[in-house]
Formats: C-alpha cells, sequence, structure tokens
C-alpha cells in the first residue's frame, strides 16, 4: 500500500470542485438577483410597498436557487451518467429511499410553512390600514375589520402623522376611463388622479358597465372593482413623482388603452392644483352622478358609458409645475 | 414481468386501412390516434393565434390587427390549447395506452369512448364558426367574466347580439360532455379491468395519474357546465344569475368558474407528470424512484387541488380570510409537486442514460416545469400575487408550466410511444433539433414575461407603454422560434409514419406491459390476458433483462437505441 492511495483520485477532486463551483454560481446568481430586485420592480411609492418589496426579494432568491439547482442537476446527470456508446446494460435497482423521502417531504413543508407565516404577516401590515370585506354584505359595516379600517396611521406604514385627515377620492372607471371626484372639495371631478404626498387616502371605487382593476406598480396595489359594489383601497403615498394606472381587468375593446396619470406631490403643490382646478369649476354638472361614490343599482350598457366618457377627456394643465 | 407466449406477439396484426380513422370506429387504439391527430390539428391553429398575438405586441400600438380583433384572439388561443389541445392529447395517450398498459382488450364502454371522441370535432368547429357571425369571436378571455360577456358587441355603428360568446359557451359545453364521458371509462377500466396480478400498487405510474386526472375532471366539469350554462341564459334568456344589472352577482361566477379551472391545471399537467414518469426509468435503466410516494403524492394533488381555486381571486372581490385560507392551501400544494420532482431527478441520478429525443424532452420536462412551479409558489403568497396577478407575470408562470410542463411531456410521450403506435420510429435528428429550438424558444420567449410583468405591464392588452418594447421584442423573438420549431417535427411525423425505421414490440427494451404486444399491437391487444407477477419498472435487476450479461437476455429479442 503506497501512500498515493490515500490521496482522492483525479475524478473525485473533480466532482469536488464542480460541487463547489455550482454551489457559488447558483448562490451568487440568486443573491444577484435578491440585491437587484430593482430591476424587476418599479421603485416602491406607498408605504405599503416596502414589506411586500422584502416578500418578493425573499421569494425570488429562494425561488431562483431551488430552479438552477434543479436544472444543474439535471445538466449534470446528462454528462456524467450518459451511457457508453455500446453499453446497454442496466443501471443499479434502487427503488427508493425511505430516508430520502422522509428529508424532501419534511423540506419543502418547513419551507412553505415559513413562506406562510410570512406571507400572512406581510398580509397583516397591508391590510391593517386596507381590509377587504369583499364587499360581503353579512360581514355588515360594524364589523371589525371596519374599526381596524380606521387606523391608517399604523407605526408599520411610516412616521405618525398627527392629526391628518385621510383624503377622499371616488375613483369611477367606465369602459375605457378613470373618473377621479373629491368630494371634500366640492365635487372637483378630474381625469388624473392627484394625491397628496405622506397623506392617507382612501380610494372609494365603482365600476359603472363591467369589472375593471385598479393598479398603480408603484404602490403595488390591486384590486378589482366591481359593478354595483363599492371596493375601498387605502394607502400612504410616500414619494413623489408621476405614476401610470393600470386596468388591470379585461374590460373590452380598449381595456389596453384604459389608462391614467398618477400624480403624488407634496402637500402644497397638492393644495395649488386643487384650488387651481376648483377655480375654473372642476364640478360638471352634467356628470352629478359620478359625485356619489354609492354604486349604481343599475350599472350602464357599454353605449351608455360611452356617451359619459366623452365628458372627461384629458385635462390639458397637468398638476401644478 | 410478464409471463407472454410467444404466440400473442406479432400474430393478429390490425388491418392497416386508414380509412377506419375516419369512422365511428370502437377500438381504443383507433379512437387513441383520433384524438391525438386531432388534438394536434387544433394545437396548430391555437399556435398560428399565438404568432399573431406575438406580431401585434412586437410593438407598442394596436397595429396589426384591431383591438376587438386581438381580444378575439387570446381568447380563443386559450380556449383551444386548453379545451382542444392539451385536455384531448392527454386524453388521446390514455386511450390509446390504458387498456395495454393494465392487460385489458379494450376501454370499458367502446361505444361511448367513440362518442366521446366524435363529440370533439364538432365542438371545435362550432368553437371557430365564431368567425363567420357578424358578432365575431367572444372577446371575454377564457374567463368569459361577466358582465363583459354578456354585454352586445358594437359592430360599426351597430349594436349586435353577442353570437360569439354563445357560441363559445355551446362549444366548452359540448367539450365538457365529452371530458365527462372519457373520464367515466377511464375509472371504470382501470378499477375493473386490470389483468390478474396487476393490482393498485403495481399500475405503471401514468395509469395512477390517468385515474386521478379523470376523478377530478368528473368531480370538477359539472361545475364548469353549470356556470357556462347560467352564463349562456344570463346572454341568450335575459336571467340575471351574474348580471349586476340584473341583480346578479358575477363573483359567483369565478367561484363556479374557478372550482373547476384551478383543478383543470391539474387535469392537464397530470398526465405528462404520468408519461414523463415512464420515460425517465426506461432510459435512465433504472426503478423509478419511490413508486408508492409518486403514486400518493399524485392523489394528494387531486385532493388538495380542490382546495385552493380562489387563489384566482385574491384581488378579485374576497374577504381577507378567504385569501389567506387559500394561500395556506395554494402553498401547501407545493409539497407533493416537489417531493415527486425530487423522485423524478433520484431516478435519473447514477442511472446509465440513453440520451433518446423523448429522453430529452422527459428531463427538459422536470427543468422547466420546476421553473414554473416556483412561480406559482410566488403567485401564491398573497401580498406578492396582488402586485403581479392579471400581469404578464402569470402569463409567464402559466406558460412555464402548459409549455415547458404539459407540452414538452406530451412531446416526450409522443416520440417514447410513436414506435409502439406506428411500428417505426421517428428520426432522431430531426427529434434534437425538434428539442433544441423547443427549450430554447421557450425560454427567449417567456423568461423576459416575469419581468415585464412585474415591472408594470398588465394582461390580455392590445397596446402597452413604450419602455416595454425591448423585452416585448425577445419575447416575439422567441415565439418565432418557437413557431419555427413546431416543423421539424411535422415534419418527423410525416416522413417517419410512412418510411421511418422499423420498431420491434420492445424497442426501447422498457419493462411495460405495454411493449410485450407488437407494434403495432394487434386487435384487441392479447391474445392470451398477461398475468403480472411485479411491478413495472425492475430495471437492474439481474435475472430479469438487466443486460446483455444477464442470462435472462437471450430470449429477449434484439434491442435498438440511439444515444
Ligand atoms: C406549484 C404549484 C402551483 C401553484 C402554487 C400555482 C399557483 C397559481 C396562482 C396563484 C395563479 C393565479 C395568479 C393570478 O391570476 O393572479 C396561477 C395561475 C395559473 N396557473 Fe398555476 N400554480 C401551480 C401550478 C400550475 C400548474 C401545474 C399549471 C398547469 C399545468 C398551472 C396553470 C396555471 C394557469 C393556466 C394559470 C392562469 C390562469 C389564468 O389566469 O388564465 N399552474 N397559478
Ligand atoms: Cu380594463
Ligand atoms: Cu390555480
Amino acid at each position: 500500500m503506497n501512500r498515493f492511495d490515500r490521496l482522492p483520485r483525479a475524478s473525485t477532486i473533480f466532482k469536488v470542485v464542480l460541487l463547489v463551483v455550482a454551489v457559488v454560481v447558483i448562490t451568487l446568481a440568486s443573491f444577484l438577483i435578491g440585491g437587484n430586485i430593482d430591476w424587476l420592480l418599479p421603485l416602491a411609492g406607498s408605504a405599503e410597498a416596502k414589506s411586500v418589496d422584502q416578500l418578493f426579494r425573499f421569494l425570488a432568491i429562494v425561488g431562483t436557487m431551488i430552479t438552477l439547482a434543479i436544472v444543474a442537476l439535471l445538466v449534470y446527470s446528462g454528462f456524467a451518467f450518459k451511457r457508453a456508446p455500446d453499453d446497454y446494460s442496466d443501471g443499479p435497482p434502487i427503488e427508493g429511499s425511505l430516508q430520502l423521502e422522509i428529508l424532501w417531504t419534511i423540506l419543502p413543508i418547513v419551507l412553505v410553512t415559513f413562506l406562510g407565516v410570512y406571507s400572512y404577516d406581510v398580509y397583516l401590515k397591508l391590510i391593517r390600514s386596507n381590509p377587504q370585506t369583499g364587499a360581503s354584505h353579512h360581514l355588515g359595516p360594524q364589523s371589525q375589520l371596519r374599526e381596524v379600517a380606521q387606523v391608517t396611521d399604523s407605526p408599520e406604514l411610516g412616521p405618525k402623522r398627527e392629526g391628518q385627515a385621510e383624503l377622499t377620492v371616488a375613483v369611477e372607471s367606465v369602459q375605457w376611463a378613470w373618473v377621479f371626484t373629491y368630494p371634500q372639495s366640492g365635487g372637483l371631478t378630474t381625469a388624473e388622479l392627484h394625491l397628496p404626498v405622506n397623506r392617507p387616502v382612501v380610494l372609494k371605487m365603482t365600476a359603472k358597465d363591467v369589472i375593471h382593476g385598479f393598479w398603480v406598480p408603484e404602490f403595488r396595489l390591486k384590486q378589482d372593482i366591481i359593478p354595483g359594489r363599492t371596493t375601498e383601497i387605502r394607502l400612504l403615498p410616500d414619494r413623489v413623482g408621476e405614476y401610470v394606472l393600470h386596468c388591470t381587468q379585461l374590460c373590452g375593446t380598449y381595456h389596453g388603452a384604459m389608462r391614467a396619470t398618477v400624480f403624488v406631490q407634496t402637500a402644497a403643490e397638492f393644495e395649488k392644483w386643487r384650488t387651481t382646478q376648483v377655480a375654473v369649476g372642476g364640478r360638471d354638472a352634467a356628470v352629478a352622478t359620478v359625485v356619489d361614490p354609492a354604486p349604481l343599482l343599475t350599472p350602464l350598457r357599454s353605449a351608455q358609458t360611452a356617451q359619459l366618457v366623452k365628458h372627461f377627456q384629458p385635462q390639458p394643465n397637468r398638476g401644478s409645475e | 414481468m410478464v409471463d407472454v407466449s410467444a404466440s400473442q406477439t406479432g400474430s393478429n396484426r390490425a388491418t392497416g386501412d386508414w380509412r377506419r380513422y375516419f369512422t365511428f370506429n370502437t377500438d381504443h387504439k383507433v379512437i387513441g390516434i383520433q384524438y391525438l391527430v386531432t388534438a394536434f390539428t387544433f394545437y396548430l391553429i391555437g399556435g398560428l393565434q399565438a404568432m399573431i398575438i406575438r406580431a401585434e405586441l412586437a410593438t407598442p400600438e394596436a397595429n396589426v390587427v384591431s383591438q376587438d380583433a386581438y381580444n378575439g384572439l387570446f381568447t380563443l388561443h386559450a380556449t383551444i390549447m386548453i379545451f382542444l389541445w392539451i385536455i384531448p392529447m392527454s386524453a388521446g395517450l390514455g386511450n390509446y395506452l390504458v387498456p395495454l398498459m393494465i392487460g385489458a382488450r379494450d376501454m370499458a364502454f367502446p361505444r361511448l369512448n367513440a362518442a366521446s371522441f366524435w363529440l370533439i370535432p364538432p365542438a371545435g368547429l362550432v368553437l371557430l364558426s365564431c368567425y363567420l357571425v357578424p358578432s365575431g369571436p367572444p372577446q371575454a378571455g377564457w374567463w368569459s367574466y361577466p358582465p363583459l360577456s354578456l354585454q352586445a358587441i358594437q359592430v360599426g355603428e351597430q349594436t349586435v347580439f353577442n353570437y360569439g360568446q354563445s357560441l363559445w359557451c355551446i362549444g366548452v359545453g359540448i367539450l365538457g360532455i365529452s371530458s365527462i364521458l372519457a373520464a367515466v371509462n377511464f375509472i371504470a377500466t382501470i378499477l375493473a379491468m386490470r389483468t390478474e396480478g396487476m393490482t393498485l400498487f403495481r399500475m405503471p405510474i401514468f395509469i395512477w395519474n390517468t385515474l386521478v386526472t379523470s376523478v377530478i375532471t368528473l368531480l370538477g366539469v359539472p361545475i364548469l357546465t353549470a356556470a357556462v350554462v347560467l352564463l349562456w341564459s344570463d346572454l341568450a334568456l335575459g336571467t340575471g344569475f351574474f348580471d349586476p344589472a340584473r341583480g346578479g352577482d358575477p363573483v359567483v361566477y369565478q367561484h363556479m368558474f374557478w372550482f373547476y379551472s384551478h383543478p383543470a391545471v391539474y387535469i392537464m399537467i397530470l398526465p405528462a407528470m404520468g408519461a414523463v414518469s415512464e420515460i425517465l426509468p426506461t432510459f435512465a435503466r433504472k426503478p423509478l424512484f419511490g413508486y408508492r410516494v409518486v403514486a400518493i403524492s399524485t392523489v394528494a394533488i387531486g385532493v388538495i387541488g380542490f382546495t385552493v381555486w380562489a387563489h384566482h381571486m385574491f384581488t378579485s372581490g374576497t374577504p381577507d380570510w378567504l385569501r389567506l385560507f387559500f394561500m395556506i392551501t395554494s402553498m401547501a400544494i407545493a409539497v407533493p409537486t416537489g417531493i415527486k420532482v425530487f423522485n423524478w431527478v433520484a431516478t435519473i441520478w447514477g442511472g446509465k442514460l440513453w440520451l433518446t429525443t423523448p429522453m430529452l424532452f422527459a428531463m427538459g420536462f422536470v427543468g422547466m416545469f420546476v421553473a414554473g412551479g416556483v412561480t406559482g409558489v410566488m403567485l401564491a403568497s398573497v401580498p406578492v400575487d396582488i402586485h403581479v396577478s392579471n400581469t404578464y407575470f402569470v402569463v409567464a408562470h402559466l406558460h412555464y408550466v402548459l409549455f415547458g410542463g404539459s407540452v414538452l411531456g406530451l412531446y416526450a410521450a409522443v416520440y417514447y410511444w410513436f414506435p409502439k403506435m406506428t411500428g417505426r420510429f421517428l428520426n432522431e435528428t430531426l427529434g434534437k433539433v425538434h428539442f433544441w429550438t423547443t427549450i430554447i424558444g421557450l425560454n427567449l420567449a417567456f423568461l423576459p414575461m416575469h419581468q415585464v410583468g412585474l415591472l408594470g405591464m398588465p394582461r390580455r392588452v392590445a397596446e402597452y407603454l413604450p419602455q416595454f418594447t425591448f423585452l416585448n421584442q425577445i419575447v416575439s423573438l422567441g415565439a418565432a422560434v418557437l413557431g419555427i420549431s413546431t416543423l421539424p417535427f411535422l415534419l418527423n411525423v410525416l416522413i417517419s409514419w410512412l418510411a421511418g425505421t422499423q420498431a420491434e414490440s420492445d424497442p426501447w427494451r422498457s419493462h411495460g406491459l405495454e411493449w410485450t404486444v407488437s407494434s403495432p399491437p394487434p386487435l384487441e391487444n392479447f391474445g392470451q390476458l398477461p398475468v403480472i407477477t411485479a411491478g413495472p419498472y425492475e430495471y437492474g435487476i439481474v435475472g430479469k433483462g438487466a443486460g446483455p450479461e444477464d442470462p435472462s437476455e437471450a430470449q429477449t429479442s434484439s434491442t435498438r437505441g440511439d444515444t
């Protein structure tokens, strides 16, 4: 027995090196994605968005790792276990392994339990200010969820805002336009959504004809708007900027073009915009129905809404700048 | 694994008359081929629509087709791909293989079997005839959510009745009936017609998957059919089940629709998983790792699959408790799914791989399916889904599972069983060209969709913001590659069916029961019914055909296989 017998064989060394390289590459790639989720997600524009992004980052890292690991195992097998050209013999008759089965049953259970708890926690943060009753009428307006709804100033959602009332905006969706009404400003009606930064907002959303969807990617919030009910979304925009509101529920011919511009402005700019708009008479008598955020009992047919939309051509003056 | 008397192989060859494929034939093998060819024809139509869709999305403006035509295109594309391609294709494989794999001479109800096939071509024609009616095709997506699906259609200055949507309801209704009939037949056949010794835990995994798929179909489709009937009644008879303008509730439709359509994703993936579970052991020359665990996971997927439907409604009119409940169940279903993946990898590990085309497709299936499963878990997480629901991220997810999963699995199955069905091999070179162009095209087309969705592009739009142009052009390029990748396959099937290399009864040296009969199998399959004494994956055991050195190989016919 000479001393070379104790040294690992070249092929073993190669395998170990390959394994180390694979682990390093897969880990790096996963964290590269996790560390650069701004490639994947637009900049967060609401207090609600931050914890969603953390959760997404975690899922993206774990997901990339799992996918790359399985693909790497498959590719490695393709090279390492390929049979020799004339080899028609079989592989080893291994039928399974109880230990391995237990291992890879427990591993995913632990992982999804963790993901479940984590997601649950993030969702509780979201609904602390933004509960969805799904318009379940049996819960009733006095239900506990409604009470929580008033606590927009949860500490998770940023600094406390003393004595600042929420801003209510009625959001109307019709085929294929958005109409925003500010009841606290005498029913000012616009085709753009202007929101002051760092002030809690309540959007009371209704649909006139078919289901539409409210989505501003930067806010990370999405909610279908179902005709016949008022659906609420609460949020705290916390970054000044110009965003796009997309309709996300197929709503007919011009669904893809059903967008509106969203301006998140400083309090002073918002105030300036608001007063100029009220001065030019933003309230249009012809659309007085729009002011009322209560749902229509009878949603309109497409021809009727087409009539209505004509009143809401986007206004030329964009905000206060 | 089977006692085969020499007399029953090769004797009694089925008559080769091609005309029987156009008749109300009751032979399960004829019906199987009828299903496969019909489904593939619809696949070509659905694929052509996908090409137009991607041409439209190559630029941000709506310029190739009108917006209405675009909405019609994706509605029919999805409907055809799901109801006329993947589901009937899987049913076709099942029809061909189930009796052969369990040792039966035919399905339990041969006439019912023919009837369930013959419902499909008319249903497909009803659906496609929507291009001939004044309102044009349905435009409400394959979900057909009311009230959009109930709206009259604006044609020029006129408002016309939504004939397209009516035809959609009728077509989907007929296809549902066809599915139910086929499911009853599969369940009866598998439970009652297994040959002696074919115990439940000796059934091939493909049979387990077909069984679970059929049970899901039987429990789910009636709900879909009910939803579609009520929808049609709202549309055509003026009732108000789902129409809020008449006091109905559209969210009820959503629940009914997804109560079927979530389990339907398992109807679409389980048969492919079953095929892959047959192919991997054959070409790895190793037993399927953890056979019982894989079988039980299949059942678990079927059961849990019925408890997750509302994850498609996380942003709809659903209360918080419901969202959280369905988040937990949706995550739970990843566990049996993950277990299957690990067992497939372990089956390959340490084997002696024959890298044939079916093996490549099967391994591709495992890799691509994992990518789709992982994004599925991300979607199950409510806070993340609220951001990505109804965006291109979901489109990416569903194509990784449906194309990367189901379609690759079905292709693997075609390459694998083609010699059995026709007595001829598919060409390996064309097969490999097909595989690699498919893998490249698929990732080029569907990977960037994740990003474009996360960044803010909703789905089902004919126009999008200019900043998404570059990513969309890569996607469209990938789609073109995918379109082209179908050509070598088509060519291959046409040439090989007529003039391919002749195949023996067991060209892959598989241990499955279907390989003990001649290729193509004789009428009635088995002269004398075989008696089963062992499981289907006994590779590598000396004395059971473990290779040339094994003395038991002496009696086995000659072998063949490419690498
Ligand atoms: C790991 C298991 C899976 C999970 C947790 C999962 C989860 C989800 C979720 C939550 C959605 C809804 C996203 C949304 O609309 O907001 C979705 C959509 C979808 N999934 Fe999966 N999925 C899984 C596997 C599959 C499989 C195996 C298939 C099919 C073979 C599939 C096909 C689809 C389809 C077709 C859609 C889109 C439906 C539509 O919106 O048109 N999924 N999935
Ligand atoms: Cu829309
Ligand atoms: Cu689902």
